[in-house]
């Protein structure tokens, strides 16, 4: 197996969303879209949500956590967790203004390896 | 919801005072009011994401400082009111520093179990406060350099609970825990998991200045204080009150206990200084007093071979620097002092044996010599299953152990002549029905007294004594013995200690083929042959221990005077230039004696026989006197009597003697006693067997010793002077003990002796210009 491989099946894992028990909803008003997520990925690879989903914090219905994060736009989550899920991200084909946004969002939820990455960029 | 515009928020310019403060204040409240909730438990009505975009956006907006300081303020007056509504409430009643009235520490454990609680909630909380302040700890506290917020938290409760300044809150906790644990220690129950939450709170916690723990700075200090009182108290209370195995039992299980306590619920750290706390109280301040015990201290132990006993005091003595050192002289002494013993009844019984020398008991004198070197064995042996069942084969042991030995064996100054009387009797045939490995196992263990022997010289002129009359009379066990027993010396000593043993073996070897010859020849030759079968050995002078350069006075029968005639014209031409003296005095002879009864065939010595034959020529009846015997025979004078002793007053009584009696006195008469009867047709009258010298042939055997010494001295001088040419006097004294010490220790005055000598005749001269070098002249 490749890397390429494994990273193809992650990046399938958060698209289908397969087995999801996490539901992240970014955006408000009309601009709201929902990320059918899982809970063991995104803790084990970011404090904000392993802190978010632990049991002192997350509240769960018929066992699925509903989370939302509604300053940061629906773009933007799905870049990041793209990036939490494969640890890729396609920063060439974003526009500036974008790439700000993008900073600003992944300092507040504490992803320090992406924003290092970022800012180098 | 209020912070919905935040994100355009983030990159204007910073918006008016009026409205960031609004905004601040805002925040705030919220976060406030929600960790308030977290302290109350109402934490499930909260929204982290919420929360943290609180702290976020306050941080972001350069409001860490407020933020930080605020969170300070709400924990810290939680923390007051935790101290008033929980912890001061649940002090002990009486309060903990009068114990006495509150014996089994309820109140005190009651507390404790507050304090758990108190202390388990802050943590939940703080790790919730954690949480959703992640973004400040990042951000904020890195830059600002203060403790993230978990550890601010534990420093509030460190300064507002532990340390209050308002409420005795410290005093209380410290007082008990020590009340617990000394609950504990007498044995009552007390619930650890209560002592180990307080302890494990006080070792998370850290003292500001010392950036120790708690633990450390406030408590570990005071516990070591007190247990430090509590044993010194109890070892005075329990030398008094056991004996030395109980003591050390109970010794043993307060190290263990405190151990188990260090383990359950103290730090590691403590372990070491609470262990030496105990060992310096219970063990080194009592080390003398235990060791020392009447009926039960360490000698009584080794008396009464106590192995577990005495393994547990060695294990624990062991822990304290001097308690080896104290064990080790005591059982020193104590061998000396049963050495001291042994040589004791050796020498009370061979005075009580000099009193009576005259009656010629034989026997005793090996008797005596046997029975000190057994008693020196069975010491020896205790003290090995003493090493090695209780003293773990320690070699510091061993090495004091074998001092002492050596200390009392060179005591004893027969203990050379005696090991060798030993090893004879084990080596004589046919004695006490010992198989060869017995024999042999015997054997090893008597060269562990003979390393331990300074005077390896007196040894070897004893052993080759022994050796003699050992082969010369025929009494070896075996030639395989024999030689096993020399190859044991020769490793101990090396080949020039046995040379001369082996030299003798040789001689009965060669003997033993010369008589094959000699048979041969007297078949072949015209001579008349002897009437008599003679058997001859040749020895080597210079290996045998005897003085064989001149006959003994003795008028032998005609007959054998002829046959050894016959033996030394044989002898002399094959082997010319030798010289043969015959030894009279060590000779046995087969002689056929017709009694009233039956005739039986007698082994008797030379002398024996040549008494014997003098009356062949009496009627019945007829006495010799003891003078007529003395002059016909010319036997010395001692001899004659011992031998007369052993016809006329042992066992088979060939002789009668008139008057009767065990002695032989000048004017006795001798008969030839013709009723003589014996249920064996053979009989072997007993010859003189080893026994101690007498304090004259001693005197003599140490002449012979000193003058041997001094020709080794001058040897080993010569030796060193050959090979350096030029030596300083001290120097030279030295390198000739190391050569000499193996076989006995020289001393100074003796080398001095030796190397005046040496000058006198010319082998050293002293050097010009400084008398204190010797040159060795070629």
């Amino acid at each position: 197996m490749t890397p390429d491989e494994l990273l193809n099946d992650f990046e399938k894992l958060l698209s289908s969303g397969n087995n999801y028990d996490v539901i992240i909803k970014a955006g408000k008003n009309e601009n709201i879209r929902s990320f059918y997520t899982h809970s063991l990925i995104l803790s084990s690879r970011s404090t904000y949500f392993k802190a978010a989903l632990s049991k002192n914090w997350a509240r769960k219905k018929y066992g699925i956590v509903v989370f939302n994060k509604p300053n940061i736009n629906p773009k933007i989550m799905e870049l990041i967790l793209k990036y939490i899920y494969t640890g890729t991200i396609e920063l060439d084909k974003q526009k500036g203004l974008d790439i700000l946004k993008y900073l600003v969002a992944s300092d507040e939820i504490c992803f320090g390896n992406l924003q290092n990455y970022i800012e180098s960029y | 919801m209020s912070s919905r515009k935040q994100p355009k928020g983030k990159i204007r310019p910073p918006k008016k005072p009026n409205s960031a403060d609004a905004q601040f204040n805002d925040n705030w409240d919220r976060l406030a009011q929600a960790i308030r909730e977290i302290h109350k438990k109402n934490a499930s009505i909260l929204s982290f994401e919420e929360l943290y975009r609180n702290a976020y956006n306050m941080v972001l907006h350069k409001n860490g400082d407020k933020l930080y300081n605020g969170v300070r303020e709400v924990i810290t007056q939680h923390l007051e009111e935790v101290a008033v509504s929980q912890v001061v409430p649940a002090f002990p009643l009486s309060g903990a520093s009068s114990s006495q009235t509150n014996p089994n520490g309820a109140g005190g454990a009651n507390f404790l179990k507050v304090l758990k609680t108190v202390w388990e909630d802050h943590t939940t909380c703080m790790l919730m406060i954690r949480d959703i302040l992640m973004y400040m700890d990042r951000v904020y506290a890195k830059t600002a350099n203060v403790p993230l917020v978990y550890d601010l938290g534990l420093d509030l409760f460190r300064d507002t609970i532990v340390r209050s300044q308002n409420y005795p809150i410290q005093n209380h906790l410290l007082e008990v825990l020590l009340q617990q644990i000394k609950l504990e220690r007498e044995n009552e129950i007390i619930d650890r998991t209560n002592v180990k939450a307080s302890i494990d709170m006080l070792l998370e916690l850290t003292d500001a200045s010392t950036k120790d723990t708690v633990y450390a700075t406030d408590f570990e200090n005071k516990f070591l204080e007190t247990s430090s009182e509590y044993y010194r108290v109890e070892g005075q209370m329990l030398v008094g009150e056991y004996d030395a195995p109980e003591y050390m039992k109970k010794v043993d299980k307060r190290l263990n206990e405190e151990e188990q306590r260090v383990r359950h619920y103290l730090s590691q750290t403590t372990e070491p200084k609470i262990r030496n706390i105990v060992e310096e109280e219970l063990i080194s301040k009592h080390l003398k007093t235990v060791i020392e015990m009447e009926n039960s201290g360490l000698i009584p132990m080794l008396r009464n071979e106590k192995m577990d006993d005495l393994g547990r005091m060695y294990k624990l003595f062991g822990r304290v620097v001097k308690g080896h050192d104290e064990m080790k002289s005591a059982i020193s002494d104590y061998i000396r002092e049963l050495g001291k013993a042994i040589n004791e009844t050796v020498t009370s019984n061979t005075t009580a044996e000099g009193g009576n020398a005259a009656s010629g008991d034989k026997q005793t004198g090996a008797t005596v010599a046997v029975r000190w070197v057994q008693e020196v064995l069975d010491l020896k042996d205790k003290f090995d299953k003493v090493q090695n069942l209780a003293l773990s084969n320690d070699k510091a042991f061993q090495t004091s152990f074998n001092e002492a030995f050596e200390y009392f064996i060179n005591k004893n100054s027969k203990s050379p002549e005696f090991i060798s009387l030993f090893i004879d009797d084990n080596l004589k045939k046919g004695l006490k029905g010992k198989t060869e490995e017995e024999v042999d196992s015997v054997l090893d263990k008597t060269i562990t007294l003979f390393r331990f022997i300074g005077e390896k010289d007196v040894f070897e002129r004893y052993y080759k004594q022994h050796l003699a009359k050992r082969l010369l009379l025929g009494r070896s066990v075996s030639d395989d013995a024999e030689r096993g027993m020399i190859g044991k010396l020769k490793v101990e000593c090396g080949y020039q200690f046995t040379t001369k043993l082996e030299g003798m073996f040789n001689d009965m070897r060669i003997s033993s083929d010369t008589m094959t010859d000699f048979k041969e020849y007297l078949d072949k030759s015209v001579l008349e042959k002897p009437k008599l079968d003679l058997s001859v050995t040749v020895l080597t002078s210079t290996f045998w221990p005897m003085n064989l350069s001149a006959s003994p006075r003795c008028n032998l029968p005609p007959e054998l005077t002829k046959a050894c005639g016959t033996f030394q014209n044989f002898y002399l031409g094959r082997h010319s230039g030798r010289r043969l003296t015959w030894q009279s005095n060590m000779g046995t002879a087969d002689i056929r004696g017709s009694f009233k009864a039956r005739k039986h065939e007698l082994n008797v010595s030379t002398y024996q026989m040549v008494i014997l034959l003098m009356f062949n020529d009496k009627q019945d009846g007829e006495s010799l006197s003891y003078e007529q015997i003395k002059g016909e025979s010319d036997i010395p004078e001692a001899d004659l009597k011992r031998n007369l002793q052993s016809l006329a007053c042992a066992k088979y009584k060939i002789l009668v003697k008139e008057p009767k009696g065990k002695e032989i006195n000048p004017g006795d008469q001798f008969n030839f006693n013709n009723d003589f009867t014996a249920p064996l047709q053979r009989i072997k009258i007993q010859t003189v067997a080893s026994k101690v010298e007498s304090e004259g042939e001693r005197k003599e055997t140490r002449e012979k010793v000193e003058e041997a010494r001094k020709h080794q001295t001058e040897a080993a001088i010569v030796r060193i002077m050959k090979d350096r040419k030029t030596m300083e006097h001290n120097l030279l004294i030295a390198e000739v003990v190391k050569q000499l010490q193996s076989r006995f220790m020289p001393n100074p005055a003796l080398i001095k002796k030796r190397i005046e000598a040496l000058i006198e005749r010319e082998y050293l001269e002293r050097a010009t210009g400084d008398r204190r070098v010797y040159n060795y002249l070629a």
